[in-house]
C-alpha cells in the first residue's frame, strides 16, 4: 500500500468509527460487544501497521499538525533557498577556482542531504521537501553564477536543465513543491522556444503572452497523457498548465497589442475574450465530468474574471453604477443556478 | 527506484556542469576572435546601488560605446534591420487607433564596434560641428564656456568604441573588418520599434527603427586576481595622461563571442593598438 492509500484508509476507519457511534446512540445499529471488539482490534492493527510503515495521521489533531508542518516546511524551504542566493555577498573574496568548486559542490552535497533525509523520514517528507528545494536553488545558482563568472551568453537551455533536475527530484521523492519548481522552469524553456520560432531574442519571451499559451497547453496535455501512477502530479500538470493559459489569455483580452496575430487590437482582444470564456467553460465542464475539483474551480474563477473584466470595459462608463453592480449580481446568481444544475446532474444515485 | 533517481540527479548535476565548463573551455581555445587593449574610457565598473545587486561583492565591468551621429550615419536603419531578420510592420486601424503587427521586437545579432578609428574621428567632427553651430547662437559667455568644456571632456575621456556595423554572420563581419585589435565583434540584443509618419493623405505609415538593448553578456566578470587593479583603473578615469602610460584592460572575445579579461596592464599613451 502506498502512503496516500494508507492515509485514505486511516481516514475511512476514523469516519467509520464516528458513524458507528452515532448509529449506536440512535439505536439504529448496535453491534454485539464481541463483534465490536473484533472490528476494533482489526482496525487498531491496521492503523498501527500503517502508522509504523508510513507514519500517517491517525487522528484529527495529528492531521491539523501535519498541515502546520507542511506550511512551516514551505516557508523554511523558501527562506533557506533565499539564503543560498545571498551567498554572493562573499563572492568578491574568492578566486575563480574556489567559486567554481563551491558552485559545483553545493547542488551535489544538498542532493546527498536530500537522499539522507528521505531515508530517515517516513511520512510527510517535510524535511526532504525543504532540503530538495534548497538543492534546486543551489543548482539554479550553480548554472546562473557559472554563466556570470565566465561571461556566458544567457540561454533558455538553463531553464531546461533546471526543469530536468527539478523533475528528477520530484519524481524520485514524490515532492509536489519541487514538481511546481520544475514545471515553472519547463514553462520558461517552452515559452522561450516558442518565442525563438519567430526569431525573437530567446529571453524576451515574456513580451508575447502567446508563448505561454502554447507552453501551458503542452503542460495541460502532459497532465492528460502522462502515466497516472501519481494522480496528484497529473492534477498539478493540468491545473498549472491551464492557469498559465488563462492568465496569458486574460492579458491578451485586455492588451491586444502584445499579440503575434496580424489583426487590429480590437479584433485580437475580442478573439481572446471569446476564447477565454469558452476555454474556462470547457475547463469547468471537464473538471466536473472527470471529478477534477481543482480544474473546475480554476475554470469558474477565470470564467468570472473574463466576464467581469469585459463587462467593466464595456459598461462601466455609461451605465449607472447601481445598475452595473446589479448586473454583476444577477450574473453571479445565474452562474450559481447553472452550477447547481450541473451538480445535480452529476449526483450519484443514493441506492 | 529512489536510489536510481538519486544517482540520476547526481549524474545530471555533474553532466550539466561539465557541459557548461566545456563550453567555456571551447570559447577560450584557439586565437581570440577579438582582442582589444581598452582603457578606463571604455570600461566601467558595473555598480548596483539598489535592489538585490547590492549584496554582490563581486566586481563586473561593462563596455561604453557610441552610436554614430549625424544625418545618414545610423547603423540600425530600416534596411539593416530587415537584413538581420526583422519584418516590416503592417498597420491596422481600429477604434483604439492604429497598431503594428511586428512578429518579433527583439533579436540577437552581432555588432561591430570600432576602437579609436575613423568612426570615432567622424563622431568627434560631428560633435564639433554641432558645437560650432550652437556657439553661433549662444550669447552667454558662461554657457559658451560650459559647452566648450563639455566637448573637450568628451574628446578626452569618452569611450572611443563606436558602432560601425550589425549582422547575423560573425564570419562575414570579420571578413569585412579583419583587424581583431581594432574591431570588436560581440553579440547583442537588438530591439526594433515602429514609428509612424503620416503620408500625403494623412494616413499613418509605419517604419522601422532599431536600438541596441544591450551587449550579450551585459557585464564582464572581473577575476579576483584583477579586482584591485580594475578598481584602481576606475579611480583614474578622469586623470590626464598626456602621452604617459595609462592603465589598460586587455579584453578578449572567444569562439562563442563571449568575453573574458586577459589582464590589466599599462600601454604607452593609451592609443588603440592595431594588427
Amino acid at each position: 500500500m502506498e502512503q496516500q492509500a494508507a492515509q485514505s484508509r486511516a481516514d475511512q476507519v476514523r469516519t467509520f468509527r464516528v458513524e458507528l457511534e452515532i448509529l449506536d446512540s440512535d439505536d439504529v445499529l448496535t453491534l454485539p460487544e464481541q463483534a465490536k471488539a473484533h472490528v476494533r482490534g482489526y482496525h487498531d492493527a491496521l492503523l498501527h501497521a500503517a502508522s509504523e510503515r508510513f507514519d500517517i495521521d491517525t487522528s484529527q489533531t495529528q492531521k491539523r499538525l501535519s498541515w502546520s508542518m507542511r506550511i512551516a516546511s514551505f516557508i523554511g524551504a523558501l527562506a533557506l533557498s533565499a539564503a543560498v542566493f545571498f551567498f554572493y555577498r562573499f563572492w568578491g573574496l574568492l578566486g575563480t577556482p574556489a567559486q567554481t568548486l563551491i558552485l559545483v559542490a553545493a547542488p551535489l552535497l544538498t542532493t546527498l542531504a536530500v537522499e539522507w533525509i528521505a531515508r530517515r523520514e517516513r511520512q510527510g517528507l517535510y524535511f526532504t521537501s525543504l532540503a530538495a528545494l534548497v538543492a534546486f536553488a543551489c543548482f539554479v545558482l550553480d548554472l546562473s553564477m557559472l554563466g556570470r563568472i565566465f561571461n556566458i551568453t544567457p540561454s533558455e537551455n538553463a531553464f531546461l536543465a533546471w526543469a530536468a533536475f527539478g523533475l528528477i527530484l520530484a519524481y524520485t521523492y514524490g515532492l509536489k513543491l519541487i514538481l511546481v519548481a520544475g514545471l515553472t522552469s519547463l514553462m520558461g524553456y517552452l515559452a522561450a522556444t516558442v518565442g525563438t520560432w519567430s526569431g525573437m531574442y530567446r529571453l524576451s519571451f515574456g513580451e508575447r503572452p502567446e508563448n505561454f499559451v502554447m507552453a501551458g497547453l503542452l503542460l495541460f496535455a502532459g497532465g492528460l497523457v502522462l502515466p497516472s501512477r501519481r494522480p496528484a502530479f497529473a492534477a498539478i500538470y493540468r491545473v498549472y498548465g491551464l492557469l498559465v493559459v488563462f492568465i496569458a489569455m486574460l492579458i491578451l483580452s485586455n492588451w491586444g497589442n502584445a499579440s503575434y496575430l496580424p489583426l487590429s487590437t480590437t479584433a485580437i482582444e475580442n478573439t481572446y475574450q471569446i476564447l477565454g470564456l469558452v476555454g474556462s467553460a470547457l475547463a469547468v465542464w471537464l473538471g466536473i465530468r472527470r471529478l477534477w475539483p481543482g480544474q473546475a474551480n480554476l475554470g469558474i474563477t477565470f470564467f468570472v474574471l473574463f466576464l467581469y473584466t469585459k463587462l467593466f470595459d464595456w459598461r462601466w462608463d455609461w451605465m449607472p453604477k447601481y445598475l452595473f453592480f446589479l448586473l454583476l449580481g444577477l450574473i453571479a446568481v445565474g452562474l450559481l443556478l447553472v452550477l447547481k444544475r450541473l451538480r445535480a446532474a452529476t449526483r450519484e444515485p443514493a441506492t | 527506484m529512489k536510489r536510481k533517481g538519486f544517482l540520476l540527479a547526481i549524474a545530471f548535476v555533474l553532466l550539466a556542469n561539465v557541459v557548461v565548463l566545456a563550453g567555456v573551455a571551447y570559447n577560450r581555445s584557439g586565437a581570440p576572435t577579438s582582442e582589444l587593449q581598452l582603457t578606463a574610457r571604455e570600461v566601467y565598473i558595473a555598480h548596483s546601488y539598489y535592489g538585490l545587486g547590492r549584496e554582490n561583492s563581486g566586481v563586473s565591468l561593462y563596455l561604453r560605446w557610441h552610436r554614430p551621429e549625424g544625418p545618414g550615419q545610423s547603423v540600425l536603419n530600416e534596411q539593416k534591420l530587415l537584413t538581420i531578420g526583422f519584418h516590416k510592420p503592417r498597420a491596422y486601424v481600429d477604434r483604439r487607433g492604429w497598431r503594428h503587427s511586428m512578429v518579433s521586437r527583439t533579436r540577437e545579432a552581432y555588432l561591430v564596434l570600432e576602437y579609436g578609428g575613423t568612426a570615432w574621428q567622424r563622431l568627434l567632427e560631428t560633435r564639433r560641428t554641432k558645437l560650432d553651430e550652437e556657439l553661433k547662437t549662444v550669447k552667454s559667455e558662461t554657457r559658451r564656456q560650459r559647452l566648450q568644456t563639455s566637448f573637450e571632456r568628451f574628446a578626452k575621456t569618452a569611450s572611443r568604441l563606436v558602432l560601425v556595423d550589425v549582422g547575423n554572420a560573425p564570419g562575414a563581419l570579420r571578413a569585412r573588418y579583419p583587424d581583431r585589435r581594432r574591431y570588436l565583434i560581440a553579440k547583442a540584443r537588438i530591439t526594433a520599434y515602429q514609428i509612424y509618419r503620416r503620408n500625403g493623405s494623412g494616413a499613418p505609415q509605419p517604419a522601422l527603427r532599431g536600438s541596441v538593448s544591450r551587449l550579450l553578456p551585459g557585464t564582464i566578470s572581473v577575476p579576483h586576481t584583477d579586482t584591485a587593479a580594475i578598481l584602481a583603473l576606475n579611480s583614474q578615469r578622469y586623470s590626464s595622461h598626456h602621452g604617459t602610460p595609462v592603465p589598460t584592460v586587455t579584453l578578449a572575445y572567444g569562439q562563442r563571442y563571449e568575453p573574458w579579461i586577459v589582464g590589466v596592464g599599462k600601454a604607452g599613451g593609451g592609443q588603440p593598438a592595431t594588427e
